[in-house]
């Protein structure tokens, strides 16, 4: 398998699926633990701005109505007719002590007395000061102009206030009354817990741009986040992705009405590191679940795997042992899918096998194996050939008579032993036993399969048999059995070979004259006229390429024959 | 702050009237705008010497109705005892830290409290110590000869004597109470002179009339 130029392969079936299935299950969590990663983080961003937006302009009125609730504060106090009277007393010391009690009643850090001209009439941070312009004549003003106040952000001596004026009426305008709150960090961490967002107040650079002023972050951050946002091109009321100190956090200008020198603006940020916090035992728990189902999945991959090979491999021994020849062997599969069905037809198949070669075997055992084998080997159908054959008979001499002096098992006994060796001396000569005809043998020699020294082979059977005939009556002496006596005749001719019988059944065998003339040859072999145990016919020897001691026996007449024929007596190989 | 331009603008021309001695003066106070100016009072002090002593007892009233000082700006002469009766049916307390006459009358109903003797000329700024909008002047000089415009403009001096006179204007509007150009001034028998005084005027955040809004301020 090529993958991207990566060669996989593998050398099991079971690796194969357990490396596509883990393949899969990975792509699958992968991607989806992917996905939850961009989604989540898009989706706090996206929550984050929003907040920030709405927060923003919360933000804005919340710094409005301090503002407000500052103004509303000193004009009380303004309002205050004792220190009204203070004012027109003129005590330096008691004005200044008024003042302070009222900075305290209202909270601000510093309290200060400004006529209308921008004098300095009383400070309470600096109670020297007197007879000077203040620091924020600009405010003073501004507040003049309608003569109902105002308020902004003054700085006075490195430190940053909201200033709120208000006017000091005894009756009419006199003096302005000016309350400074400090902006500064601890501000910024008070409005923190109010708009849990982190806080930056940022004053107008002497050169341009924004610097901190006050925030709850450390001061060079607070100078950092007003570049970066510059940078970023945000407008005010817009939230802004800013990355910081290797954080991402989603900024906002909070928006105002005037922005101009001196003035002072608020930036609100929230960090998406914080804000994820929560998610991340989620996503802890989706990392184990990935964890858990790639496990799953491996066994999974395993045990579907094992369920497959399993089967297969007892297929496979199955098929060895089958190529063995052992057909007794089952596959044991207990299924009913497929994979059962296979094995279910491979027991089957194996069945089909072992009775076929029982049939092969059982065959062999009834008739000849040449005969077994032309029979398995075409198609078995009534019908015949003429074929040239040497036929070979063979009879023991009165052994019906010996049989009745016998017990039935010795004559079963010496029966088989004759016929077995006698047998297997026609088989290993390629002759096929045609048929015994109770102590009679007949065979062939030619059919079903043509040799070209079939008659030699004959007529070396007889002389084998001959030889054999001696061990197995030496044999029976030895076990006090009497001996037996043989004759045999040998005839080539042509013959009709094939299956003849009824069509349910049949044998092999050959019939015609030629067949008769070896019956007939052997018939001979009892008569003492001719004093020859193994009778062979002219025709038989002239086929013979080899060379036999014969001994003429003149000319025969054959049953239902009229003509002659030349008979020899077999003697043995002429050396 | 900007310069300070307050003060009569210019003087401009003169009328002879026919009547009999002695004359009628008449000033006609406008603002930067041509527009005419109510509650301006235009005094002329002789400029050859004082003005004649002042004789016996002069009373004067400033009133309180509808949480207001009516009138808003009552010019008197120096040694004027003004009443401050107190028309609504609330309690007032009327004050000034005014340095003519720092005074208070503490909270009151109705006429039960003495009247109040100016003595030095000079503004008094009133106010109640109860109701920050209540704004009311009293405007001291030294002479007899004055009188505050309407809301045509128009402040008409009845019997001034023939003779050199500085004509000075005052408003509450002016940037600095306390400093008011003296214009020269003639005046000839039989003769109706209109003075024609322009003046710049500044806003004030208390207009002295109660506000006609109720409730709060929106916060």
């Amino acid at each position: 398998m090529a993958a991207r130029g990566i060669e996989v392969k593998f050398n099991s079936f079971r690796n194969r699926i357990l490396f596509y299935f883990l393949v899969l299950v990975t792509a699958v969590q992968v991607a989806g633990f992917a996905s939850f990663d961009v989604i989540l983080k898009r989706n706090t961003r996206d929550r984050i701005a929003k907040d920030l937006e709405a927060g923003a302009v919360v933000f804005r009125n919340m710094l409005d109505d301090r503002t407000v609730l500052m103004t509303s504060a000193s004009t009380m106090l303004a309002g205050d007719f004792a220190f009204k009277r203070v004012f027109f007393e003129g005590d330096h010391g008691t004005m200044i002590s008024a003042l302070e009690n009222h900075r305290r009643r209202i909270g601000a850090n510093v309290m200060l007395l400004v006529s209308l001209e921008n004098r300095v009439v009383a400070d309470t941070s600096r109670p020297r000061l007197r007879g000077a312009a203040s620091e924020f004549p600009e405010l003073i003003w501004k507040a003049g102009e309608d003569g109902a106040g105002a308020s902004s952000i003054v700085n006075i001596g490195g430190q940053i206030y909201q200033m709120v004026i208000v006017p000091l009426l005894a009756p009419d305008l006199r003096a302005w009354i000016c309350s400074g709150f400090l902006v500064d960090d601890a501000l910024a961490r008070r409005l923190k817990k109010t708009s849990l967002s982190d806080v930056i107040f940022h004053g107008s650079a002497p050169g341009g741009g924004w610097r901190g002023i006050a925030s709850t972050f450390p001061r060079e951050f607070a100078d950092n986040i007003s570049a970066v946002l510059a940078a970023a091109g945000g407008k005010p009321g817009k939230a802004l992705s800013v990355e910081l100190r290797n954080d991402e956090y989603m900024a906002i200008v909070v928006p105002q009405e005037e922005v101009g020198a001196g003035a002072v603006r608020v930036v609100l940020a929230r960090s998406l590191t914080a804000e994820l916090k929560p998610y991340l035992r989620l996503r802890a728990a989706l990392l184990a679940l990935f964890v858990l189902g790639l496990l799953g999945a491996v066994l999974g991959a395993v045990w579907i795997a094992r369920s497959v090979t399993k089967p297969v491999s007892l297929l496979v021994e199955g098929a060895r042992r089958i190529g063995r020849g052992d057909y007794e062997y089952a596959v044991k599969v207990d299924r009913t899918d497929e994979i059962g069905e296979l094995a279910e037809s491979f027991n089957e198949m194996t069945r089909g096998l072992l009775e076929r070669d029982r049939i092969h075997d059982l065959l062999g055992k009834v008739v000849s194996r040449e005969i077994a084998k032309e029979l398995l080997g075409s198609k078995v159908e009534l019908g015949g050939e003429e074929r040239e054959v040497t036929i070979l008979f063979s009879d023991l001499r009165a052994f019906t008579a010996l049989s009745e002096r016998l017990e039935a098992k010795q004559v079963v006994l010496m029966l088989n032993t004759y016929l077995s060796k006698m047998t297997a001396i026609i088989e290993n000569n390629g002759g096929v036993v045609d048929k015994y005809i109770g102590d009679e043998i007949m065979a062939i020699f030619g059919a079903p399969i043509f040799h070209e020294n079939d008659a030699d082979m004959a007529l070396r059977t007889a002389l084998e048999m001959r030889h054999a005939l001696g061990e197995v009556n030496a044999g029976f002496r030895a076990l006090n059995l009497p001996e037996l006596e043989m004759g045999t005749g040998i005839n080539t001719g042509v013959v009709v070979a094939g299956n003849i019988g009824s069509s349910s059944r049949l044998n092999y065998t050959v019939i015609g004259d030629g067949v008769n003339t070896a019956s007939r040859l052997q018939s001979l072999t009892k008569s003492a006229e001719y004093s020859a145990k193994t009778i062979v016919s002219e025709a038989t020897l002239k086929k013979a390429r080899e060379k036999y001691e014969t001994r003429p026996l003149g000319a025969a007449t054959v049953k239902g024959k009229t003509e002659q024929l030349q008979i020899y007596a077999l003697e043995g190989f002429r050396r | 702050m900007r310069k300070p331009t307050a003060g009569i603008a210019a003087a401009l021309s003169f009328f002879l009237t026919t009547a009999a001695l002695p004359a009628a003066f008449e000033a006609s106070v406008k603002n930067e705008k041509g527009a005419p100016v109510a509650d301006a009072v235009v005094s002329l002090v002789p400029s050859t010497g004082p003005a004649p002593a002042f004789e016996g007892e002069s009373f004067a009233v400033m009133d309180q109705k509808g949480m207001e000082f009516v009138p808003k700006v009552l010019p008197v002469r120096t040694g004027t005892r003004v009443r401050f009766p107190n028309s609504d049916n609330i309690l007032h307390h009327v004050y000034s830290f005014s340095s003519p006459k720092p005074f208070e009358l503490p909270l009151y109903k109705g006429k039960t409290v003495d009247p109040v003797l100016f003595d030095k000329p000079g503004t008094v700024v009133l106010g109640c110590n109860i109701h920050d909008w209540m704004l009311g002047y009293i405007l001291i000089v030294d002479t007899p000869y004055f009188s505050k415009t309407g809301g045509d403009g128009l402040a008409i001096l009845r019997d001034v004597p023939p003779g050199e006179y500085k004509a000075y204007l005052w408003h509450y509007g002016l940037k600095d109470l306390k400093k008011m150009e003296a214009v020269p001034v003639k005046v000839i028998e039989a003769g109706n002179r209109t003075l024609e005084l322009k003046v710049r005027l500044y806003p004030k955040r208390i207009t002295g009339r109660m506000p006609q809004t109720h409730g709060g301020t929106g916060y």
